[in-house]
């Protein structure tokens, strides 16, 4: 079963990842920059690292980009193959180059989404993470 | 840009975007192509049946020479945008309602000095901030390429890296 990491310091966002997610796997949720990376650490010391991390970017104290690098750090640290770090999804409503380009050039991050977000949106996250199958066979591993 | 046979698992059109290939769409099919550093943008306007996306090799056309060999619409990034930008508009697209999806830019040669994956996507970014375009989702950077498939009706976008180098 897939697991997701939902990192979110509004209630409502959290809901709404929690929702789109339903069914698709265990969803945990951090209020926070700091509980994230703390349950991002403890899945990866634990070897069951999450498939898919959400995270927010203005949040107090630590901020998204600095969490995912420390996640980024310590999956180097335990020294997880590629194939097991977890696909690091940025959800911000920032939408201006510079940040974008420091998610995902400096920061780590697989992805990134411009909030308001829809369903659709986190179901092609999923889709690309491979935790979920793709409805067009063209992306199948054969075509590669 | 050719048609290809579809897949039996997909009910749409299947089209191969090649490197400097671009175009509007009004009819539903799935646009793939191969990315390395090279960069794809998809236009969407919801509810209007307009879509775009195309595939270009080079930062800006400012800083190339012409070459009369090659194609040059959808050569570099800039030129790219507001090539297919122009167009949508011209179709009736609210410029306020196209939704824009940023991908590819990997640096698939890393430690070459000269990261023209980089630089296409600051390129992107740039001018598609400069036209008043919201870009609604975005995968880039990495040292992996992207395979990428664009449904037209939906503007939905489905990306897979790859391990191995590819040339686009």
């Amino acid at each position: 079963m897939a697991r997701f990491l939902v990192v979110d310091d509004s209630i409502s966002v959290r809901q709404f990842f929690q929702g789109v997610l339903a069914g698709r796997g265990e969803c945990d949720l951090a209020v926070d920059g700091i509980e994230g990376v703390r349950l991002a650490g403890r899945a990866i010391m634990d070897r069951q690292p999450y498939d898919v991390i959400f995270l927010d970017i203005m949040m107090p104290q630590v901020s998204g980009l600095t969490a995912c690098r420390k996640i980024r750090e310590m999956e180097r640290a335990a020294g997880l193959p590629p194939e097991r770090v977890s696909h690091v999804v940025i959800v911000s409503s920032l939408s201006d180059p510079a940040t974008m380009l420091e998610a995902q050039f400096e920061s780590g991050a697989d992805a990134y989404l411009t909030k308001p977000v829809d369903p659709g949106a986190v179901r092609e996250m999923l889709c690309s993470a491979g935790v979920e199958q793709t409805l067009l066979a063209v992306l199948s591993d054969e075509d590669a | 840009m050719h048609f290809v046979p579809q897949s039996p698992s997909s009910p749409l059109p299947t089209v191969f975007l090649s490197v400097c290939e671009g175009a509007v769409f009004v009819e539903p099919c799935a646009v793939r192509t191969v990315l390395g550093s090279c960069v794809s943008v998809t236009f969407f306007v919801p509810g209007e049946g307009l879509a775009a996306i195309f595939h270009a090799l080079l930062p800006r056309e400012e800083e190339h020479k012409p070459d009369r060999t090659l194609g040059h619409a959808f050569r570099f990034v800039d030129r790219s945008i507001r090539t297919l930008l122009d167009e949508l508009l011209a179709r009736g697209a609210n410029r306020r309602r196209i939704e824009a999806k940023v991908f590819g830019g990997a640096s698939i040669m890393p430690g070459k000095g000269f990261d023209v994956g980089r630089r296409n996507i600051e390129t992107a970014y740039d001018i598609l901030s400069s036209s008043g375009l919201r870009v609604t989702a975005s995968s880039v950077g990495g040292t992996l390429g992207r395979k990428l498939v664009f449904r037209t009706d939906t503007g939905e976008v489905f990306v897979k890296q790859i391990g191995r180098t590819v040339t686009g």
